[in-house]
């Protein structure tokens, strides 16, 4: 339909300005860290004379004006070149796509798992309000909401590697493991990833559960829901189709909030359980001082998000159709 | 026998009682009118009719519909006669559609809720339906959402639904309050003509005596619940028994096509109807009621002549003799007799 692609292509226009000020942030935050990249250099080798640094500067286009160099960093950045980590011995951008399957992996894990736990659960709770079971799931809900991801993931570890030596403890795949074909790899990738995706989807799974419990108790309120009833349906098709269809719109407004706070919970849980991310590297780049590859992981997170918000709004507006009519 | 018969239908939440013990009937093809001013009972009684009241609403007292006993029903069966064998209009139908859902999917499930039809003879039917309420282009409009259409179209969408499964009984609760007056009268014109068609019986609450003379066969009024009167349409305008009924037409502003409205103020009645709970021991009426003494201390108990009903202890029913009051089903003869 014309009036929806014209919605798509308004979202795209508009999170053009936004992918530019994150460009300039990023590149003004490399600007502010107190030293260049020829003081790092120099820094690491100990000694330098003036001359070696003023080569330095010149080899990396830091002799030149500040707006010159921004217009070579953009440039850079639209040939996915984010600079060079002179502690990893690598382009950045080399880097970020080793290790961004592993946290995609992660990150959509735990979010589809804490969805699906946390919508049912938030169904369960707003059908038995005012019970036992509601109060339970909404104590346990706040718990998980307000333990620490590293503390809850440390005890995992303890509970289910150390004490029931159920699932490994650390890594994505078995070191040395000897695999026989694809599905023996990806079952033992599966093992490893259970308990970080667990740990992870626990902050996330209180916010949905109680968001879905919300949500689903004002729709019950709504004329539409006696209509649906007046009808004669089941109770469990008044539920899922009218109920829950409704309590899904803010529930997708959320999750698409959450994807962008997920890639904070990425860095603790991967720093956990030693999982080869893009968090555990934003980690390492951190401790080891690291600002090209800090500030190159900044840049593809930010840039992530965007592009999921975009995907967010356009499933909010297939799902919800009186989109078009509001904007 | 009565296509509905109610007797001491009573809906309680917990010590408050919205609905005290009403009884009534309706014939097929028949059209009662139920009023009051809000807070009454009325929208109570409609949802009590189906099991409707949430909880922690409680229902008692016996409604059969076709000689069917639906309060000893298990909510399985019960759920196959709502719908199917009762059809409900509501109030607003601005938030009576889900929004997220087409009117196509919305009135083909109403469809498919009582019928073995698959989804696309179900699709067929529900264009039919639509056709039937008068929706232009309804084969077109199937994939439209609830958004796309005004009130008036809204409304006649849900009387589509409630009638989807050709129910023997349609309620329709203040089914034009919430619509422009010209189309309050397309509204109340498509609800009669369906109910004429599919030869149903016909429940219309309102507290617009305007609707009440226009639509209505017989007219029950309700006050804090209870049932104070009950007439034939044409006799209860004619002569309306209870003071109650009386400063409901005092309150209604009387215009004449063609003549200056009266320079006169309207009568109100003064005060507000008992929350349930709170309501007056006696007569529920006397706190507000002009001719109340000292005998309204206790509930009036209904008296009876012929059809017409009152509870009142200021009214005398003279004596009842059968030939007096004709009964007044076709609605041609009563405008003819006006």
């Amino acid at each position: 339909m014309p009036t929806s692609l014209r919605y798509v292509f308004r979202r795209l226009v508009q999170a053009l300005p936004m992918a530019f000020a994150i460009v300039l942030l990023n590149f003004l935050l490399l600007k502010l860290t107190p030293g260049d990249l020829a003081d790092v250099i120099a820094g690491e080798s100990g000694s330098a004379t003036p001359e070696f640094m003023e080569n330095l500067r010149r080899l990396y286009g830091l002799d030149i004006p500040v707006h010159l160099q921004f217009l070579n960093y953009i440039q850079g950045i639209l040939h996915f070149d984010l600079g060079y980590s002179f502690r990893q011995g690598m382009p950045v951008g080399e880097l970020i796509l080793e290790r961004l399957p592993a946290t995609i992996l992660l990150s959509l894990t735990a979010i589809l798992f804490a969805l699906l736990i946390g919508v049912l659960l938030g169904v369960v709770a707003a059908r038995s309000r005012g019970s036992l079971l509601d109060e339970a799931i909404s104590v346990v809900s706040t718990m998980g909401f307000a333990t620490p991801l590293f503390w809850v993931g440390l005890m995992l570890i303890v509970l289910f590697s150390i004490e029931l030596r159920w699932l490994p403890s650390a890594g994505m795949v078995t070191v040395g493991a000897d695999y026989r074909g694809r599905w023996d790899e990806w079952l033992d990738i599966g093992r490893h990833l259970v308990l970080p995706a667990v740990t992870l989807s626990l902050f996330f799974l209180s916010i949905y559960v109680r968001i879905t419990r919300s949500a689903m108790l004002e729709v019950y309120g709504l004329d539409f829901v006696r209509t649906a009833r007046a009808k004669g349906l089941t109770e469990a098709r008044v539920v899922i189709r009218h109920v829950l269809r409704n309590a899904l719109l803010p529930i997708v407004t959320v999750t698409g909030l959450q994807l962008g706070a997920i890639f904070g919970g990425t860095v603790v849980v991967e720093t956990v359980f030693g999982w080869p991310g893009l968090g555990r590297l934003a980690q390492e780049a951190v401790f080891s001082r690291d600002v090209n590859l800090l500030l190159g992981i900044f840049l593809c997170s930010s840039f992530i998000v965007i592009v999921v918000n975009l995907a967010v709004d356009l499933l909010y507006a297939a799902l919800d159709p009186r989109v078009e009519v509001r904007q | 026998m009565s296509l509905l018969e109610v007797e001491d239908l009573t809906v309680r939440f917990g010590d408050a009682v919205v609905v005290d013990r009403l009884s009534f009937s309706v014939e097929a093809g028949e059209t009662l009118a139920i009023v009051g001013e809000s807070g009454c009972g009325k929208s109570m009684t409609a949802l009590a009719l189906t099991r409707l009241v949430a909880p922690p609403g409680r229902i008692g007292g016996r409604v059969r519909l076709d000689g069917l006993d639906l309060t000893g029903l298990p909510e399985a069966r019960m759920r196959a006669v709502r719908g199917d064998r009762v059809g409900i209009v509501f109030q607003d139908p601005m938030s009576a559609l889900n929004p997220v859902l087409t009117v196509g999917e919305q009135v083909a499930e109403a469809v498919r809720a009582h019928s073995p039809l698959g989804a696309r003879a179900a699709r067929a039917r529900a264009a039919e339906l639509l056709d039937l309420v008068h929706i232009p282009d309804a084969h077109r409009r199937l994939d439209d959402h609830p958004h796309r259409f005004s009130g008036g179209m809204r409304q006649r969408v849900a009387i589509a639904i409630a009638i989807a499964a050709n129910p023997s009984l349609l309620i329709a609760d203040e089914p034009t309050t919430a619509l422009d007056v010209t189309i309050q009268a397309q509204i109340l014109c498509l609800l009669d003509e369906l109910r004429r068609d599919l030869g149903m019986g016909l429940i219309l609450i309102t507290h617009d005596l305007g609707v009440v003379a226009e639509t209505a066969d017989r007219v029950l009024v309700m006050y804090a619940g209870r049932k104070v009167e009950e007439q034939d349409t044409p006799g209860l305008f004619a002569a309306p028994l209870h003071p109650y009924t009386r400063r409901l037409m005092g309150a209604k502003p009387r215009l004449t096509l063609g003549e200056p409205p009266p320079r006169q103020r309207l009568q109100e009645i003064p005060g507000l109807v008992p929350l349930p709970g709170a309501i007056p021991p006696g007569c529920a009426f006397a706190p507000r009621c002009a001719d109340a003494d000292a005998g309204c201390a206790t509930v009036p108990p209904l008296q009876r002549h012929g059809r017409a009903a009152v509870a009142c202890h200021k009214v005398e029913l003279p004596a009842w003799t059968p030939r007096q009051v004709p009964r007044w089903t076709d609605r041609s003869q009563w405008r003819a007799a006006e």
